[in-house]
């Protein structure tokens, strides 16, 4: 049997925990853009610890994506903290790469308190970049507007932004249609509406 | 692994796989019905949400260069979801033909063939055209659309029972009032004796005994294994050991289950996996006008009640209004105003400002077609499959010249578009023209020859005596309307076939069952124990 390689720090590694570290390193290097930080799941110390800092960052995307939305809203965010989504992983990677893009762009890293435009300017340069960093924040922008317009995380409400109205407590045929249908309707050309 | 033996296996729930389960059950014979997708109990088990994880858990999709097709997995297959519309297929369907000239569909099978299977199907789902004053706002608008430029407009047939216009079809009807083969057929069969098992994928076919004298039921030997694996719990396999094996795990399944087998089954037709048919789908969006009174999206049937055959005879198409649901697919459409270059263009504020007019202003047509059979499935090694689309000049001319239709319909009644571009899963768009569809047909066709088609117009596997397909896999052609009832019609046609031939006594398959007697059996309540004592029957 094949002796399991050892680590730098003499811990033993699994075959199969070193050949997917391989694999990360070579799937990072394959693709030229692909920050080998975001492959990595890194982060600076700030963003893998502090969860405000994150969850503010992450407000300020989320009410950028979809402007309307209120910063406060509970279910605003959750889809990144959510591990059915892919998201979540990244996180922490998302936020500091908005803080980081605020600072190289706008002179600060506070991408939360920035106005709505130079947010939006931001997002807009990041899905602008090839590979793996579009990827992610075309992957964002997508959830969050699945999550924001389909009100996942709370069915009853639904999204009023967009007048939906989620559940339907007292559904109404009448509600859905309007009195004196003949005035809109066409002619037939069958009796029973199978085609001929 | 247990081996349980059976007079007929059949692989699926939907409308495919109904008809043979219930009436192979009424005439006595031994049937088991293996579903690879969840139980769901059609009182309790729907939700009326848009979460993902929620809509994920029935509907799966597949996605390749040119197509995408969405299909359900659960018990009573895409009939827990789909729309309810319930048309018959036009006469011109049956007259498609390839580009060598040759009928798509086999000598003798046309509109006239299916129609009392038609009237069966629909007794069954107790489909009714809608009434005027039920159409929902929007089919209304789109109707008065059609009116004013004098196309005619018809209001569409539906499989619902009083139908509180919720606008949750598509994530399955909490009142019961859609008319899903789980308040009908699948509650019918069990009673009839018939065991349904879900949860339970069937991996390969194998031949048992091959070269066997054909005759009634009780003459002939066990021809067909099936080896199955649980889903869920201990992922236990099963050897089901079958005379008759009845395929019907939808368009996608049942390719894949044939193409997995194709070692086993070495006379199998090179066509398995090929002659996709999608019903051309074709979609353009727009805001209405101001003089036009509002649509709404979110409330009454999913489907808006009103479809137009004015260009069916002329242009091969039909043309209805649709609301585009759930809302991860209208996240997933990126719409832009026309002619607004202000960026970001699919989301920020001009986003926004459409979703804003998304349920009461947007009008959404779609036209089906009848595209020709051109999509692939093929099998890349293991279990990885790879769906694909043969894009072609006169396909091509057909999507751009049906989406110029579409908008000069929007567009002479004063409506102003709205751009659509369809995204894949990573939210990149498609480099090249996509259809994307639900209606997709035909990917172990019926035809006249081996060399055309996968089975014969009985529905038998060209080769292997007692083994069928009777689901959307074995349909040749799209339909140009909603497929579902098609499939059921064709599958009763089927069974009506099989019976005639293995027939060893019990009721005749013209029986017909009140449908309202079934209400107070749901399959649910049918796991694997229940099916131990058919094994002994």
């Amino acid at each position: 049997m094949a002796t399991p390689p050892r680590s730098n720090t003499g811990a033993t590694v699994s075959r199969r925990a070193a050949l997917k570290s391989l694999a990360v390193l070579a799937a990072g290097v394959g693709a030229a853009c692909t920050p080998l930080r975001m492959a990595f799941r890194w982060a600076p110390g700030g963003f893998d610890d502090d969860k405000a800092l994150v969850d503010r960052v992450l407000r300020g995307f989320a009410t950028a994506v979809v402007p309307g939305l209120s910063v406060d809203h509970p279910n605003l965010v959750r889809h990144f903290y959510d591990d059915d989504y892919p998201l979540a992983k990244f996180r922490g990677y998302l936020a500091a790469d908005l803080c980081q893009e605020s600072v190289d762009r706008f002179g600060t890293p506070a991408f939360d308190q920035l106005p709505l435009a130079q947010r939006t300017k931001i997002i807009e340069r990041k899905l602008a970049r090839g590979g793996v960093t579009r990827r992610l924040y075309r992957g964002a922008v997508y959830l969050t507007q699945i999550a924001c317009y389909a009100g996942i995380y709370d069915p009853d409400q639904g999204c009023p932004l967009i007048d939906f109205d989620g559940r339907r407590r007292n559904p109404s045929v009448a509600d859905s249609t309007y009195p004196m249908p003949h005035r809109f309707l066409s002619h037939e050309t069958t009796s029973d509406g199978n085609p001929l | 692994m247990r081996t349980i033996k059976t007079d007929a296996l059949v692989i699926g729930s939907g409308f495919g796989a109904a008809p043979p389960a219930l009436r192979l059950a009424q005439a006595g014979f031994r049937v088991i019905v293996v579903e690879q997708g969840p139980a769901i109990n059609p009182y309790t088990g729907f939700k009326q949400t848009q979460d993902p994880q929620y809509i994920l858990k029935y509907l799966k999709g597949m996605s390749g260069d040119g197509l995408s097709v969405t299909y359900a997995e659960a018990m009573g297959g895409g009939s827990g979801f789909y729309e309810m519309v319930s048309l018959r297929a036009p006469s011109k369907v049956f007259s498609q033909i390839d580009d060598r000239g040759r009928g798509l569909w086999p000598a003798g099978v046309d509109r006239g063939l299916l129609d009392p299977y038609y009237d069966l199907a629909d007794e069954m789902l107790r489909v009714e055209q809608i009434a005027p004053e039920l159409v929902p706002k929007s089919g209304l608008v789109f109707s008065l659309m059609m009116k004013n430029l004098g196309y005619s407009c018809e209001r569409v047939r539906y499989a619902v029972q009083g139908c509180l216009a919720s606008g949750f079809c598509v994530t399955g009807c909490v009142y019961g009032a859609k008319q899903s083969l789980l308040i009908n057929y699948l509650p019918q069969a069990v009673k009839a004796g018939a065991a349904i098992e879900t949860d339970l994928e069937a991996l390969t076919v194998h031949v048992v005994r091959r070269f066997v004298k054909d005759g009634p039921l009780n003459d002939i030997p066990y021809r067909y294994d099936v080896y199955c694996r649980r889903r869920t719990g201990r992922r236990e396999r099963i050897r089901f050991r079958t005379k008759l094996l009845i395929l019907a795990g939808g368009t996608i399944g049942t390719a894949k289950l044939l193409l997995q087998s194709r070692e086993n089954l070495t006379s199998l037709s090179t066509q398995v996996g090929r002659n996709i048919a999608f019903n051309g789908s074709v979609k353009a969006a727009a805001l209405l006008p101001d003089h036009f009174p509002d649509g709404d999206m979110f409330a009454g049937r999913s489907h808006p009640g009103m479809m137009s055959y004015h260009f069916l005879e002329s242009l091969g198409i039909t043309i209805s209004a649709a609301k585009p649901l759930p809302l991860q697919a209208v996240a997933a459409a990126r719409l832009r105003l026309d002619g607004d270059t202000r960026t970001p263009s699919f989301w920020g504020a001009p986003h926004v400002e459409l979703m804003r007019q998304y349920r009461r202003r947007m009008m959404v047509l779609v036209a089906f077609g009848m595209t020709p059979p051109l999509g692939v499935l093929e099998i890349r090694g293991g279990l990885r499959f790879d769906l694909h689309l043969k894009m072609t000049d006169p396909l091509r001319r057909y999507f751009h010249d049906t989406k110029r239709l579409l908008h000069s319909i929007l567009l002479r009644n004063g409506c102003r578009l709205v751009d659509t571009e369809f995204v894949k899963h990573d939210g990149a768009s498609y480099p090249d023209l996509h259809f994307s569809t639900s209606h997709h047909v035909g990917s172990c066709r019926m035809a006249d020859s081996k060399g055309r088609g996968v089975c014969n117009a009985a529905g038998e596997v060209f080769s292997y005596p007692g083994l069928y397909v009777s689901d959307g896999a074995a349909i040749p052609t799209s339909l140009a309307v909603n497929t579902s009832l098609t499939i059921l019609a064709n599958a009763e046609r089927i069974t009506d076939g099989i019976l005639r031939r293995y027939r060893t006594g019990g009721e005749p398959v013209s029986a017909r069952t009140d449908p309202a007697a079934s209400l107070s059996a749901t399959p649910e309540t049918t796991r694997y124990d229940s099916i131990e004592p058919a094994v002994g029957k």
